[in-house]
């Protein structure tokens, strides 16, 4: 029977080509039982051998050289005193100079062996007869000091170094005999040049905006300072990345504590990558599950020094341009990089601005459907007659309206940002203007939603920074709820828990709402700005070891046209 | 920062809380009520009083240090008195704002909330005092601090925009009902000034325990000129007989308009009120739960106060049957209770505090002569 069935099946099914791919991903478990290719990674303890063959071999093997197209080992050999030392150079193709390991490398080893002359140690001279005491010969020492002419080059023994070494773009050199490796900096990155911020965009101040690479990004913070106290201290974070994270501060300046503090978290880190800051800025913020953000992020080395120099600590992670300053207080994410810029007056003109965009951009929804559901009487009579005709032919409530337009409109800020730019304004365009006027003309939302949603959402945009302008966008749904279910009760609930929540916050220890509660010394240093002549004090709550930073009359030259 | 670290404008803000709310409420048409027309006088004169008051109990902290009504109560009775006393004020405390959200609440459903339930408005209150000190004690005093000066903003616009609608006679006769309703019987008046029991327990929480002399008179100075002020606002807008139906601050911004376009503005005034109730109940239990708590020893296990002090102010709360008795009990069990609690027995404590003090050290004066 069973006969029958496969030859009618085959007849059938004669070119069956197989439709339902059926993959099905191992479980985890499985997989670690499989593979133990980290493991070693987590311990490279092993130190280098003095024959060649076990390097080579142990390198082919961590690197997977056989299938791991762009390491690159090239076999030579180092004739040395009539003598024949098998060597290999590797590197990571892509990530280093050809140009630089050929001419400053492999030519010396290769071809110059000859101009090596014996080290005189000492000369002595008697009865006509010099007597010259030669070093003896040592081909770790000679390879150092006369056939590599590099300015940066270490000898390392453990695999683990060298390994690191190799992953950041250096090229390393085994020679037999040898138990130690030579690394050489030879890195070409290919790496973006410094360009004005993208988020931070300022008319009057620097264009000079942080890269993808730390030794840029320290380079221009060090040009900034222009000072030897600037500490720049390096961290690995990650078992498997290693990602080079430079932790900076003025010594002088910053507290001991919130240095040690800031090391301490960075150094106890137990993840295996670290891809960008903001990943960073999640492990090591006070309070990681607070939508509300607790360091602040900034890609402009202006800021950055500005805030080194105001006592903070810096951490710069490799291959991110947004460097992380800590601790952060609420006011400094209503700061702009511009303020500074300009006089004060027209700064905290713009602060008043940005103090009332922050007040629509959050309870202007809440507001609305608390008052047309519960405080009718504080609308002009005029205005509410206009806005129950304008209501007429919509047939939902206040509160399915304003969250069907919320969402659009998130929807549009989400399509615009995801989509290539040439697409973005257009999908704003259609977004914003024709889908807007549709729903009005088809009678899905009123008029004057549409007025309170465009504003809401160009006040969220009047936010310099935009993780806590995302922390609002979140809070304003709930001020929707809040107004729809207890009016402006339901707002003032929402405003006082939301206080609470703020004040309970810390950031490194200082406390979210310094310098207004608790109420330290504010020197000039609060919320509006003062004239710079008057920032005499670096804030209160860092507790810097450098208090003063200018001062009581810095403009030193009106006292001598007194005289 | 510890948590007694309060800075002394944080001080004169827990001080100033109490009382704003208690403006907000009840205080002036209270006063008004009783004295009529005399009211800015009384109230001047109890302002005055309160002054003297707080000299006396500057001096009488000044030979106890870093002590505070309790410390003095174990000192003088033992540990029993100081369970006592820590039993009385919160329960005192508990008391006031039982009744205080009940009439809030109340008020509420009158003007904006008809559909509410009355339990309802008062769990809200509760559940965000709950959150609040959940947090801890500081983060009460930050952001009441941060609250603070929006509500007397808000308090000092209603004055301010009030002065188109003040009809100068009403403050005749000068008198009011005689010299002896002004000035002897209006001598209980002085329960308005209910904040300043918060004094005799606030000098532990300082951070500059020096600053307790100028925190007592800076936050009495502030709470009469306010008390003052307010209660001539509303002596000036207002009908007598019409102050006592519902909050104090909203028969004053009822009146106020800003020509045809904002006609009834009370509704945005009334935000801040909530506000300033919110900050005053988080306060209150706040504190009741401090001086509960301290009057435990270390050792024993810790119980859930914070809940029960909420459970026990809701109690309170829906005890009043109607808006009669609640009326009866703040004009008259409360305002009694207040100066017999914070200006008899606590007064009393601190003078029998001063006396064993001074027995103690004449004694060891005469022991040391012999």
């Amino acid at each position: 029977m069973s006969l029958f069935n496969n030859f009618f099946n085959k007849i059938l099914h004669s070119n069956n080509t197989q439709d339902n791919y059926n993959f099905v991903l191992p479980k985890s478990n499985d997989i670690q039982n499989q593979s133990n290719t980290l493991k070693p990674l987590e311990n490279l303890d092993q130190t280098v051998y003095s024959d060649i063959k076990h390097n080579l071999e142990y390198i082919k093997v961590k690197y997977n050289a056989l299938i791991n197209s762009d390491i690159k080992i090239r076999n030579f050999s180092i004739n040395f005193k009539n003598q024949k030392y098998s060597a290999f150079l590797i590197f990571i193709d892509g990530m280093v100079n050809s140009e630089v390991i050929n001419r400053f490398v492999l030519t010396p080893l290769m071809l110059d062996t000859s101009t090596y002359s014996k080290e005189i140690i000492s000369t002595i001279k008697s009865n006509d007869v010099t007597i010259r005491k030669v070093k003896s010969f040592n081909l770790e020492d000679t390879l150092y000091n006369m056939l590599l002419p590099q300015n940066d080059i270490s000898r390392l023994t453990k695999f683990s170094e060298i390994i690191s070494n190799i992953n950041k773009g250096n090229c390393a050199l085994f020679v037999d005999t040898l138990n130690c490796a030579f690394t050489f900096d030879v890195k070409d990155l290919k790496q973006r040049s410094i360009e004005p911020p993208t988020s931070e965009v300022v008319i009057s101040g620097s264009q000079e905006g942080f890269v993808e690479v730390i030794r840029t990004n320290t380079s221009l913070l060090r040009r900034l300072v222009n000072n030897e106290n600037l500490i720049i201290e390096n961290v690995n974070v990650g078992v498997v990345t290693k990602t080079d994270c430079a932790i900076c501060y003025i010594k002088g300046i910053a507290n001991d504590e919130l240095v040690a503090e800031v090391k301490y978290r960075i150094s106890n880190l137990d993840i295996d990558y670290l891809i960008s800051s903001g990943q960073l800025n999640h492990l090591i913020e006070d309070n990681p599950r607070s939508s509300l953000p607790q360091i602040i992020a900034t890609e402009r080395p202006d800021t950055a020094t500005s805030y080194l120099l105001e006592g903070r600590v810096v951490v710069i992670v490799n291959g991110t341009p947004f460097v992380l300053a800590m601790p952060a207080t609420f006011i400094d994410f209503l700061a702009s990089a511009e303020d500074t810029n300009l006089k004060y007056q027209f700064a905290n003109l713009l602060k008043i601005i940005r103090i009332i965009a922050l007040v629509f951009t959050v309870l202007l929804p809440g507001l609305y459907i608390a008052v047309t559901t519960f405080h009718q009487e504080l609308i002009p009579s005029e205005l509410l007659f206009a806005i129950v005709a304008s209501r007429n032919s919509v047939p939902f409530p206040i509160l399915f309206e304003l969250i069907i337009m919320e969402l659009s409109f998130e929807l549009i800020r989400e399509a615009g940002i995801r989509v290539p730019s040439p697409l973005g304004a257009t999908i704003s365009l259609v977004g914003g203007l024709i889908l807007g006027e549709a729903a009005v003309s088809a009678g899905i939302v009123s008029p004057i939603t549409i007025i309170i949603v465009a504003i809401t959402g160009i006040s969220s945009f009047a936010l310099p920074d935009f993780i806590i302008s995302f922390h609002f966008r979140i809070a304003r749904f709930s001020y929707i709820f809040l107004g729809c279910i207890a009016g402006f009760l339901g707002i003032a609930f929402g405003i006082f828990v939301h206080m609470a929540i703020l004040a309970n916050l810390e950031s490194f220890g200082v406390p979210y709402l310094n310098p207004y509660a608790p109420l330290t010394e504010i020197n000039h240093n609060g919320y509006f700005l003062a004239p710079f002549w008057k920032k005499e004090k670096r804030p209160d709550a860092f507790n810097t070891k450098r208090i003063r930073s200018q001062s009581n009359i810095s403009m030193t030259w009106k006292k001598g046209s007194e005289k | 920062m510890k948590s007694s670290d309060l800075g002394s404008l944080e001080a004169i803000g827990i001080v100033m809380t109490i009382i704003i709310t208690h403006i907000i409420i009840y205080l002036p048409s209270s006063i008004i009520t009783e004295v009529g027309s005399a009211s800015i006088l009384n109230t001047v004169y109890i302002t005055a009083i309160i002054f003297i008051l707080t000299l006396l109990l500057v001096k009488l902290f000044k030979n106890f240090g870093n002590f505070d009504l309790l410390d003095i109560a174990e000192y003088l009775g033992g540990s029993a008195l100081k369970k006592f006393l820590a039993l009385f004020f919160t329960g005192y405390l508990i008391f006031f704002a039982g009744l205080f959200i009940r009439d809030f609440a109340e008020s509420l459903i009158i003007v904006y909330f008809h559909d509410f339930r009355v339990s309802a408005i008062i769990l809200l209150f509760l559940l965000a005092s709950i959150i609040i000190n959940k947090f801890g004690f500081r983060q009460v005093v930050r952001c009441n601090f941060i609250i603070l000066p929006t509500i007397l903003i808000s308090i000092f616009v209603v004055m301010i925009t009030s002065i188109p609608n003040f009809t100068f006679q009403r403050i005749f006769p000068v008198l009011g009902y005689g010299v002896n309703e002004t000035f002897f019987k209006g001598l209980t008046n002085i329960s308005a000034f209910s904040n300043f029991i918060i004094l005799f327990y606030l000098i532990p929480l300082l951070k500059d325990k020096k600053s307790f002399n100028t925190i007592s008179f800076t936050s009495m100075a502030l709470s009469g000129v306010l008390l003052i002020g307010f209660v001539a606002t509303l002596l000036l807008v207002a009908n007598f007989d019409a102050t006592q139906t519902i909050l104090s601050v909203y028969l004053a911004t009822r009146r106020i308009s800003f020509g045809l376009f904002l006609q009834r503005p009370d509704s945005i005034f009334i935000i801040f009120w909530i506000l300033s109730m919110f900050a005053y109940l988080s306060l209150v239990t706040a504190l009741s739960n401090y001086v509960f708590t301290r009057s435990r020893n270390k050792t024993s296990k810790p119980i859930p106060s914070l809940i029960i002090i909420s459970i026990l102010i809701f109690v309170v709360s829906v005890l009043p049957q109607n808006i009669a008795q609640l009326r009866f009990l703040e004009t008259k069990v409360l305002k009694y209770l207040c100066i017999f609690f914070v200006f008899g027995v606590n007064f009393i404590i601190l003078i029998l505090g001063n006396i064993k003090l001074k027995l103690k050290s004449s004694s060891k004066k005469v022991l040391q002569n012999t």
